[in-house]
């Protein structure tokens, strides 16, 4: 590793940190290819740094996070379960499968939820967010854009759970961890508001990371240097963006965050 | 669970994740800054699991690749540990259901790392 590879691995260990603190996704969508591409390391080496990274991603993001009450403690315990199954059944799947077909499937996917929740923010803004007193999660935070304090209750936490299932399965097939999913499951199904979305998958993506970190680092893939300059510059990255997540108003954050699926989606073409 | 109890699990799940990310952050600082110093130890084989095991404890403790993977592997048991505690708290306050939600999620994640080990 030569000095301008490690600034290189810090700066894109930085983006992915701030892209992680903004929408509550390890980033590994950016940083696989930079790592393969543009350092050049063997495909499974770029996935196992990268893997690592959205640990730190989800650890530095979601200390940040819980601490201000954004990140839904009880709701991330109770989609891990599904997500934690999801990934290790589709870890164990993972060989058995043509990975191109699969990335289509997914691409195919994101477009119609992208779509969905571009038509939704246009309807409904920031979502259907209320409080019922039957539901069994709740939660509250205040919202430093809006300077008020924002109470919900989470909506079809079942229908929640079988989505994260296929979630945590996609992340394991595919080696992506799953966040992308995960937030528009939690605004548009269960009704949580965004920034409680993002802030609660940043919670989740470092424990469905874990179980998938773990087989890369046993099969002697987590190359050292590359990976602790992308986590070095991880942890740089996302003071940044929780600075701007927790003060970026819940309208913004959608929008942005549809435009982050469409560019997933079309980079899982391509 | 009162307000104040669900205050209580926030700040230590926050702190777990601090100390850890703290700690990993720290060892792999002074895993390139002894990388400096040594430029030889970046050869390209000088990373492996298979060769950090063959060192001696005497010429790890000199070499970054043993502070940049302990640092890594930190990293890995962060999440983990905040499981863990927020198990413990939740059976402090005798919340039984998200005892069990916790302790399956655990579970599952320790399954993986065996499943791992023996692959």
């Amino acid at each position: 590793m030569t000095p301008l590879h490690f600034l290189l691995a810090l700066l894109s260990g930085a983006v992915a940190g701030v892209l992680g603190g903004l929408f509550g996704i390890g980033g590994g969508i950016f940083l696989v290819p930079v790592l393969s591409i543009g350092f050049g390391l063997p495909m499974h080496q770029a996935i196992a740094a990268s893997i690592v990274a959205v640990i730190a991603t989800s650890s530095a993001t979601a200390s940040v996070y819980v601490d201000k009450g954004m990140s839904n403690i009880r709701l991330g315990m109770s989609l891990e379960v599904m997500t934690t199954i999801g990934a290790v059944l589709g870890g164990l799947a993972a060989n058995e499968l043509a990975g191109d077909a699969l990335k289509k499937i997914f691409a195919v996917f994101l477009l119609c939820m992208g779509a969905l929740m571009w038509w939704r923010s246009r309807t409904h803004g920031e979502g259907v967010i209320r409080v019922d007193p039957a539901a069994s999660i709740h939660g509250s935070y205040y919202d430093e854009a809006e300077q008020r304090v924002v109470e919900y209750s989470v909506r079809k936490l079942g229908a929640g759970m079988l989505v994260s299932f296929f979630a945590g399965n996609m992340s394991g097939l595919l080696g992506v961890g799953g966040g992308i999913i995960k937030v528009p499951v939690m605004n548009m199904v269960c009704g949580v508001p965004i920034k409680a979305s993002t802030a609660t998958s940043n919670l989740m993506i470092g424990v469905t990371a874990v179980a998938s970190a773990f087989i890369f680092f046993l099969h002697g893939n987590v190359h050292p240097f590359y990976t602790a300059a992308a986590v070095l510059g991880v942890l740089g990255g996302s003071r940044v963006g929780t600075m701007l997540g927790a003060k970026i108003k819940g309208t913004t954050l959608i929008a942005l965050f549809i435009v982050v699926i469409f560019a997933t989606a079309l980079r899982m073409f391509f | 669970m009162p307000h104040a109890l669900d205050r209580k699990l926030e700040r230590l799940v926050s702190r777990t994740l601090k100390a850890g990310i703290a700690g990993s952050g720290a060892l792999m600082v002074a895993g390139f800054a002894l990388a400096m110093f040594r430029p030889e130890s970046m050869a390209a084989d000088q990373w492996q699991l298979a060769w950090l095991a063959s060192q001696p404890l005497s010429a790890l403790v000199a070499h970054p690749s043993f502070y940049l993977t302990a640092g890594i592997l930190l990293l890995m048991f962060t999440p983990i540990l905040r499981v863990l505690m927020t198990l413990i708290t939740f059976a402090i306050e005798r919340d039984w259901r998200y005892v069990l939600i916790s302790a399956i999620v655990l579970l599952v994640l320790s399954l993986s790392i065996v499943l791992a080990a023996l692959d």
